[in-house]
């Protein structure tokens, strides 16, 4: 007996089975009071619902308010005829024990030898862990004993109410359909006359609860009152759900899923406008309910609109054939019990796998994702038992279906951030994606989508709606995102492994593994045509192979493709036309650019961009970087985004330097180079904490942007391209600075060459070169003195340029450089000790051919760098002899001082100009004079220039 | 065309332009350059034959297309072909006396002198004024189009263009109006009309400029066929080079000419090399100065040389950004050449290569103080003699006056005087001294120059500190008073809203 309350408490909680203790012993002590009294305990348990017959009045009230407010306006007298079926409304509304321990109560005055067996039911309750469902069936084969009268009044009621709520509103509600309602209830009532008075209660409370709810809903919807309707349209769902698992959905379900359905989408946004807020919302959430309801009844509805007479009728019929069933024995039916037992709750008990059939699969996937994200679900023992359900699985469907799930639950099998997936789960991943799509490339009916139009609980019923996609079966969930996330994973488990570790590159050959699934996957993807997926994919794949040699690429593509079969072949990138990893980057990128998202787009031209660069074509890769204009915009993309922009600048930049173009390189690298964060810009490391703040999140998000340490850039070879760049530029500049003659003004090219170069000054003890910046510091000394022997001989004992390919060509085209740019030093720091130098002796201690002195020297003179001329006749330079004296010593340094002065000026003005506040005024002011003064002294200087 | 014939003038084949400038010209403008190509012998004149007939046979000109298709082969006839185009020929002549009856009317209204004389400057009104009292509707206006694009397609160039003025004169179809300037061009330069042509091409320019395009892929198209076509016409009109380089070098031309035809920089840096004649006219705008053309076409063939380069390009990179002159010379010569064998170019061969190595004397005597005379005639790819004679000349008359050594000049290398003032502004030279020896060959380069023994000894200004102290303070005083007035300004405008 006192299951029956604890069931339905359970049921209507909707509680875990952890409570079930608790009811446990609540149950025990309404058994000892039952069994004093049971009268009374009904009475004291149910004061409103028991004696709702007689009392009327106090239960209208209690409803209204527990509904709300409104239902106390005038509409209250109006419904005072159907007030008999208020209070099931109410408790079905309020809390759905009530309306069970109601039918429980009953059940106790009319048979007290029931008790016996609810006890043994306890029993069997003990050792097995009793969900809503279950308590529900039970309750059916319990309620047997119920009065038939009582069914008898309730049905009555209903059929009072019915035509009486019909009248209230004539604009909606079908009189055929309310007809038939009456009809198929008056059926029942017969029925029951026939004697099978024990089979029929049950049904019948149900369907009076059921009858109750419609009617209550149609009096509240002819009220505009949308928040009961909503309230009491999820209880109907309940209400409908148990009847179905108890044997059939009542055919007036639909009847009414059907009008309801048409009032909610007749009702236009003027109308929703006209209800108050709180109806308002009420509206469109059931609006949003309904639909979905409907969708999963849709042939159903579709019969009942055809024919309502023909669908209402054999309904009636069928819905007796259940009903003998458990009539027959009712052994039978507590054995199904047992096994549905078993069924339901997996997550908990010991699945009970000889008893579970392929048919059941459904019902066992329905509880795993019910347990999902719970904290006491078992990861690991639901993955276990997911294996165990897919080795069961007969149909594709059903294995598609249990694969999909079992998917799902290795993705969540860790949660917290700091930690990667078990390789073991990610490789089980993996298979378990390879056998999906084995799944779907031998049933082409098959298909998973990210929207299905509705999750089918049964194969059968898929199959069915598969009318409506062409023969086309639809499973929920999303390739791509499973892939996505087994990427991902990867990426974190590489980013979390140590890199020098043997365990990294044990991992790292899962790559190919990984590439290959990509690949498939983008056959299923192209073949199903979803472009938003496809192009997601694409991306990934593109991510995988961008920064890879092309020899690596190549590898990778075989190996993918050896593993598929030779007649596997694809749209986008068809394996004739996409035999080079240039045609196969190519193809990649330029699909995303016809069909990705602007994101995709920007990532596809940076990764293009990035390999064009890294197979030495400069030009095609900085032409594509100006012509995207993607430096205008990069700062507002994402961190991820940005990063890839830096690697691809700093890929380019390393690009010149294989192609001698030192100038290029070196202004690639520069923005880089002089921010001292290169390691954090180019997401290969995190910034160290600042000022002793210490924020764990922000550390977090930085260490997911790492990049995993195979993709690395290497900094050191990085600076070392930087500062020799640098100092073929720096070199000639100074040395020309330094030169009188000259009026090259002071330049700058490279901070942070600058910066080291004088500390390397300041040592006073320099000892050999220890790391790739001593070398290149000593030889960028060695250049200035015109010793490039010597820096030749540093710069090529730098260990680091044999990471570079072709080591002996770059080194070859440092050699020239440095010869050049030696020339170029030595005349300019050492014009002033000569009258004249050889072109002959010149190509001799510089290792040049004469004609490439002649063209360097020609050069300089062009440019006015030195002041000389050459002599063609006698093949020499001849420098001019400028002599200065004090006089004009001093009037230059003047001019030298005066122009800086102006340098200064302007300086400040603009310095000044930014901010605008006030109190600036005054020091402008100030300038002002400063300059005027300046000015002034410009003018002397000049008077005494003349 | 594609397969080049391996003759003599392999080097021509090499840089020849015709097939790149074909794909942005009109059909009845390629004609002429394949009719230049067939002169000049350097590919096979089966393949240009063939390549004419594919131009033409889908015009209205049947006639020749017959006869083109007899050559082609070799004198024999086809039955079937022949009754072809003789098929054509009549549906062609049918086509062409319908479209005239229909424009007669038309044009015998539009000649009538009492319409003119009511003719408005709005389009509209005269279009409705044609309508009440001729009744000409538009779309009998719109005929005229038609046959004018007709008389086009017969090689009728002329008749074509009057048609197309009256048909500008009246309709408002922006679209038409359009496609009838640019069948005017063309119109015009068929039928060998330069001053019309220039006209038409400022229209077109003003047109592609101002017109709001949706798509700048289409503006984009429509510059390089502007740029094409304008060749045509700059190349052979009297003022055209001038007109050329202010056309290539507006912002948008120019980077018309770098992301879609590079090639066109040839055209650019003939018309900029041989324009150096008036570079001592001080131009208007500053744009146009010599200098500053030659400062911006060397920094863009710099640019695009991984794109384009040929001998005229590197001619000038060499001369000017490398200072290689071994290989500026081989390059000239290269460029003789490919001038001779460019349809557009081989007029201003001659004057060309007179310039350039002009070009190339100044450069190479800025940076020596001895040459020998040999090397220098050698540069100059003159005789030692006349050089010898040349400096001598000078140097008697050193004192004369600017007129007469000018005169002098004439004598060898005609206008050498006039590019004086170009090569003073490359060098900072004070005005002075180039007025002194302005007169013969080596006073362009804005040096003395005179003999010794076999050599030329070539002086340079000294260098002086005071020039220094002059260059490096020349600017304070304007860019101080810049500043100061700025400054004044903003204080100004920062006193004004506190007070």
């Amino acid at each position: 007996m006192s299951r029956f309350f604890k069931g339905g408490s359970n049921d209507s909680d909707a509680e875990s089975v952890d409570s079930s203790e608790g009811n446990r012993i609540v149950a025990s002590k309404t058994k000892a009071e039952e069994s004093s009294s049971a009268e009374e305990e009904s009475s004291e348990e149910e004061s409103s619902s028991s004696s709702a017959s007689e009392s009327s009045e106090s239960e209208s009230e209690s409803e209204s308010e527990s509904e709300s407010s409104e239902n106390k306006d005038s509409k209250v007298p109006a419904k005072k005829p159907s007030v008999s079926k208020k209070p099931v409304s109410s408790s079905s509304e309020e809390s759905e024990s009530e309306s069970e321990s109601d039918s429980d109560s009953e059940t106790s005055d009319e048979s007290g030898s029931e008790e016996s067996e609810s006890d043994s039911e306890d029993d069997s309750e003990n050792s097995e862990s009793v969900s809503g469902s279950e308590n529900e069936s039970e309750s059916d084969n319990q309620s047997e004993s119920e009065g038939e009268s009582e069914g008898d009044l309730e049905s009555e009621t209903s059929e009072a109410a019915g035509p009486d709520s019909f009248l209230k509103k004539p604009e909606e509600a079908k009189p055929a359909a309310s007809r038939f309602l009456r009809g198929e209830s008056s059926e029942e009532s017969s029925d029951e006359e026939e004697g099978r008075r024990v089979v029929k209660s049950a049904k019948d409370r149900r369907l009076d609860e059921f009858f109750a709810c419609i009617d209550n809903m149609k009096d509240a919807m002819s009220g505009n009152k949308w928040m009961v309707v909503s309230n009491e349209f999820d209880h109907l769902n309940k209400v409908a759900q148990k009847s179905s698992e108890a044997g059939r959905r009542p055919p007036a379900y639909i009847e009414f899923l059907s009008n309801l359905d048409q009032r909610v989408e007749s009702s236009d946004k003027a109308f929703i406008k006209s209800l108050d807020a709180a109806n308002g919302r009420a509206l469109n959430a059931l609006k949003q309910r309904v639909r979905k309801i409907s969708r999963q009844f849709t042939s159903e509805i579709e019969r009942f609109r055809n024919d309502p007479e023909a669908f209402m009728k054999p309904a009636a019929e069928v819905a007796d054939v259940p009903k003998a069933a458990a009539k027959a024995g009712q052994d039978e039916v507590i054995v199904g019990g047992v096994a549905t037992r078993g069924i339901v709750a997996p997550t908990t008990d010991e699945p009970k796998t000889e008893e579970i059939s392929p048919s059941d699969i459904f019902k066992h996937l329905r509880a795993i994702f019910e347990a999902r994200g719970k904290k006491s679900t078992d990861r690991a023992e639901q993955i276990r038992f997911l294996e165990k359900l897919s080795s069961i699985a007969v149909t594709d469907y059903q294995r598609l279906r249990v694969k999909v799930a079992l998917l799902a639950a290795r993705f969540d099998i860790n949660t917290g951030s700091g930690q990667y997936m078990p390789i073991e789960q990610w490789n089980g991943a993996l298979k378990e994606l390879h056998n999906i799509l084995d799944i779907l490339d031998a049933n082409r009916k098959i298909v998973i989508v990210e929207q299905v139009e509705d999750e089918f609980e049964d194969e059968d019923e898929a199959v069915a709606a598969s009318g409506n996609n062409n023969g086309v079966v639809q499973v929920q969930g999303s390739v791509v995102s499973f892939l996505e996330r087994l990427d991902d994973e990867f990426t974190r488990s590489l980013q979390m492994i140590d890199p020098h570790a043997p365990e990294y590159i044990e991992r790292l050959k899962d790559e190919t593994a990984l590439y290959t699934l990509l690949v498939r996957s983008q056959a299923y993807l192209e073949r199903i045509g979803l472009v938003e997926s496809t192009s997601r994919l694409i991306m990934r794949r593109l991510e995988r192979v961008y920064y890879k040699p092309e020899q690596v690429i190549r590898a990778n593509e075989e190996a993918a493709l050896r593993s598929l079969s030779p007649e596997f072949d694809l749209v986008v990138t068809p394996r004739a036309s996409t035999d080079t990893p240039d045609k196969l980057i190519n193809a990649l990128c330029v699909y995303l650019y016809n069909h990705g998202i602007s994101l995709l787009r920007t990532r596809a031209m940076l990764c293009h961009i990035y390999h064009e660069a890294l197979q030495n074509r400069f030009y095609k890769s900085r032409d594509m970087l100006l012509m995207s204009h993607l430096q205008d915009s990069i700062h507002a993309a994402d961190i991820a985004t940005q990063i890839l922009h830096n690697r691809t600048m700093v890929q380019i930049g390393l690009c010149a330097f294989r192609n001698g173009m030192i100038q290029e390189a070196q202004y690639a690298l520069q923005d880089i180079s002089t921010t001292g964060r290169i390691k954090e810009l180019l997401g290969q490391g995190i910034q160290a904490a600042r000022f002793g703040q210490f924020n764990p999140d922000q550390e977090r998000l930085d260490k997911q942007l790492v990049l995993p340490f195979h993709m690395h850039i290497n900094l050191e070879l990085l600076e070392c391209v930087y500062l020799t760049c640098s100092m073929f530029m720096e070199i000639p500049v100074m040395a020309a600075a330094s030169s009188t003659a000259s009026d090259a003004r002071k330049r700058v090219i490279s901070r942070p060459f600058r910066r080291m170069l004088e500390y390397t000054d300041r040592q006073l003890f320099i000892g050999p070169p220890e790391n790739t910046r001593e070398f290149i510091m000593q030889a960028s000394k060695a250049l200035a003195e015109g010793e490039w022997r010597k820096g030749e001989e540093l710069i090529h004992a730098i260990k680091i340029w044999n990471l570079m390919p072709d080591t002996e060509k770059i080194k070859s085209i440092l050699s020239d450089k440095i010869r050049e740019e030696g020339l170029r030093t030595y005349l300019l720091s050492y014009a002033a000790f000569y009258d004249s130098v050889s072109l002959d002796s010149l190509a001799e201690t510089f290792d040049l051919s004469l004609e490439r002195v002649t063209v360097v020297v020609s050069r300089l003179l062009s440019k006015r760098e030195i002041h000389a001329a050459l002599d063609q006749v006698h093949r020499a330079v001849i420098f001019e002899r400028v002599e200065i004296n004090k006089l004009e010593n001093m009037a230059i340094s003047l001019s030298e001082k005066t122009s800086q002065l102006h340098e200064a000026n302007e300086k400040l003005y603009e310095q000044k100009t930014q901010h605008t506040n006030p109190q600036d005024n005054r020091r402008r002011e100030k300038t002002g004079s400063v300059k005027r003064r300046n000015d002034r002294s410009d003018n002397r200087g000049r008077q005494d220039m003349n | 065309m594609s397969s080049e014939v391996k003759s003599a003038s392999s080097l021509a084949a090499k840089y020849d332009l015709s097939q790149k400038i074909m794909q942005h010209l009109d059909r009845h403008l390629i004609f002429p350059l394949l009719e230049f190509l067939s002169l000049r012998n350097t590919h096979n004149p089966k393949e240009l034959l063939q390549a004419k007939y594919d131009l033409l046979k889908d015009t209205n000109m049947t006639d020749y297309v017959a006869n083109l298709w007899t050559e082609l082969h070799g004198g024999q006839t086809d039955e079937a072909l022949a009754n072809q185009f003789a098929e054509k020929r009549k549906s062609v002549l049918d086509e062409l006396s319908e479209l005239e009856e229909e424009v007669q009317g038309i044009l015998g209204v539009l000649e009538n002198p009492d319409l003119i004389a009511a003719l408005r400057q709005d389009k509209g009104q005269n279009l409705q004024h044609l309508q009440e009292h001729y009744s000409i509707t538009p779309e009998r206006i719109a005929v005229l189009y038609k046959f004018a694009q007709f008389q086009y397609n017969c090689g009728n160039y002329g008749g074509a263009s009057d048609l197309l003025y009256h048909f500008r004169a009246f309709s408002k179809d922006a679209d038409l109006n359009a496609s009838a300037t640019w069948g005017k061009f063309a119109s015009e330069i068929l039928t060998v009309d330069w001053d019309g042509a220039m006209e038409e091409l400022g229209k077109l320019r003003e047109m592609v400029d101002s017109r709001s395009f949706k798509d700048a892929a289409v503006q984009l198209k429509d510059r390089t066929w502007l740029l094409h076509w304008s060749l045509f016409p700059l190349f052979n009109h009297a003022n055209g080079c001038d007109t050329l380089c202010d056309l290539f070098f507006y912002t948008p031309y120019l980077n018309t000419i770098q992301t879609s035809c590079p090639w066109l920089l040839r055209y650019l840096a003939v018309a900029v090399v041989t324009n150096q004649n008036n570079a001592n006219q001080k131009p208007r705008n500053p744009r146009q100065s010599y200098q500053r053309r030659m400062r911006d076409l060397i920094r863009i063939i710099n640019q695009e040389s991984y794109e384009y380069s040929d001998p005229i390009t590197s001619f000038v990179s060499a001369l000017y950004s490398e200072v290689d002159f071994e290989k500026a010379q081989r390059c000239l010569r290269e460029c003789e050449e490919v001038l001779k064998t460019d349809f557009f170019l081989v007029s201003l061969c001659d004057h060309f290569m007179e310039a350039a190595r002009k070009l190339l004397a100044e450069a190479y005597c800025r940076i020596h103080s001895v040459i020998s005379v040999d090397e220098l005639a050698n540069k100059l790819e003159m005789d030692s003699a006349q050089l010898i004679q040349l400096v001598e000349n000078q140097n008697n008359a050193s004192s004369s006056t600017a007129a007469a050594a000018s005169s002098q000049a004439n004598l060898d290398e005609s206008d050498t005087a006039s590019s004086t003032a170009g090569a003073g502004d490359i060098i900072p030279e004070t005005e002075t001294t180039t007025e002194a020896e302005e007169p013969e060959p080596e006073p362009q380069f804005g040096f003395k120059a005179k003999m010794d023994g076999e050599s030329i000894i070539i002086e340079h200004p000294k260098y002086s500190a005071f020039q220094q102290i002059i260059d490096r303070t020349k600017s304070l005083g304007y860019e101080s008073q810049n500043l100061e007035q700025t400054l004044s300004r903003s204080i100004a405008d920062l006193k004004l809203p506190s007070a």
